[in-house]
């Protein structure tokens, strides 16, 4: 499961930052407001770990019906929504990554460049009686 | 269907199959890329006459794809059989200095083996190919 934080949400309001889980069944976004967040850190007393005593963490679930957060993690300004599908898990639907075709295209580049060279170096030999048959042709 | 028709569809599949398994980042078969060099120099010595002219290119031509294969090998040996060419450079110690003597060693006979083909040596329009092979030497120090 991959975590890639989505830019692009700082300069409107709503959520401060979005962070994105996806598997080929689906995605999950953690939705987190900062400023909700420091509020309510402001108002509740933490416990030895730094968060507050009796706390969950929201449950990132990858399939596509997400439930959103638990009440408490949604009044402190965290919520799971579900996202789009991320297609990126799966190698048959992803869109072709051509960053990452760069060894093939070089292994082509030299395959074909020595197969070149050899063929035209070796040419292929005449067989006896080819010529005169393409004379007579 | 003649052998060295046959040798050709070999390479051609196994070549294919090695791009394909880089490009779908799949393990497909193992020490392709020395297996596809290995028949190009099968075709090479298929399609050598024991006599006629050429004999020396021919036979340079033949070194260098032999070292070709040599340093593939290497490669893939270090790599797991699937490292050639992504991970050509990244030898250390005694084994990079013979990758990269095998490697020069091929350059230069493949570069001989065409340069016996040439009538005439100098020309307007080998510029270009002498420069970019003069160049070429310092592109890892980038």
């Amino acid at each position: 499961m991959n975590v890639l934080p989505t830019a692009g949400h700082n300069d409107r309001p709503g959520p401060d930052r979005v962070l994105s889980c996806g598997s080929p069944r689906g995605t999950a976004e953690l939705r987190v407001d900062a400023v909700r967040v420091v509020e309510s850190a402001r108002q509740v007393s933490l416990g030895p770990s730094g968060l507050p005593p009796g706390w969950v963490p929201p449950r990132l679930d990858a399939s596509p019906g997400v439930p959103s957060a638990d009440a408490d993690a949604a009044g402190a300004g965290i919520a799971v929504v579900p996202g789009p599908p991320d297609w990126s898990a799966s190698m048959w639907y992803a869109p072709i990554d051509w960053s990452r075709s760069g060894p093939a295209v070089m292994a082509a580049m030299l395959l074909l460049g020595l197969a070149a060279l050899t063929t035209a170096l070796f040419p292929r030999p005449i067989e006896t009686g080819q010529a005169w048959t393409s004379i007579q042709a | 269907m003649r052998a060295d028709e046959r040798v050709s569809w070999a390479f051609m599949a196994v070549a294919g199959l090695h791009v394909a398994g880089l490009f779908l980042d799949r393990r497909l078969l193992p020490y392709a890329a020395t297996v596809a060099i290995l028949m190009l120099m099968a075709l090479g010595l298929l399609r050598s006459p024991e006599s006629g002219r050429h004999r020396w290119s021919r036979r340079l031509a033949l070194a260098g794809l032999a070292s070709v294969a040599m340093v593939t090998g290497l490669v893939n040996a270090r790599t797991g059989g699937f490292g050639w060419p992504a991970w050509s450079t990244a030898g250390r110690g005694g084994r990079a200095l013979v990758e990269a003597t095998l490697l020069a060693g091929a350059g230069s006979a493949l570069g001989a083996a065409v340069l016996c083909r040439v009538r005439r040596l100098l020309r307007l329009w080998h510029l270009p190919a002498v420069l970019a092979s003069a160049c070429y030497p310092c592109w890892p120090c980038r």
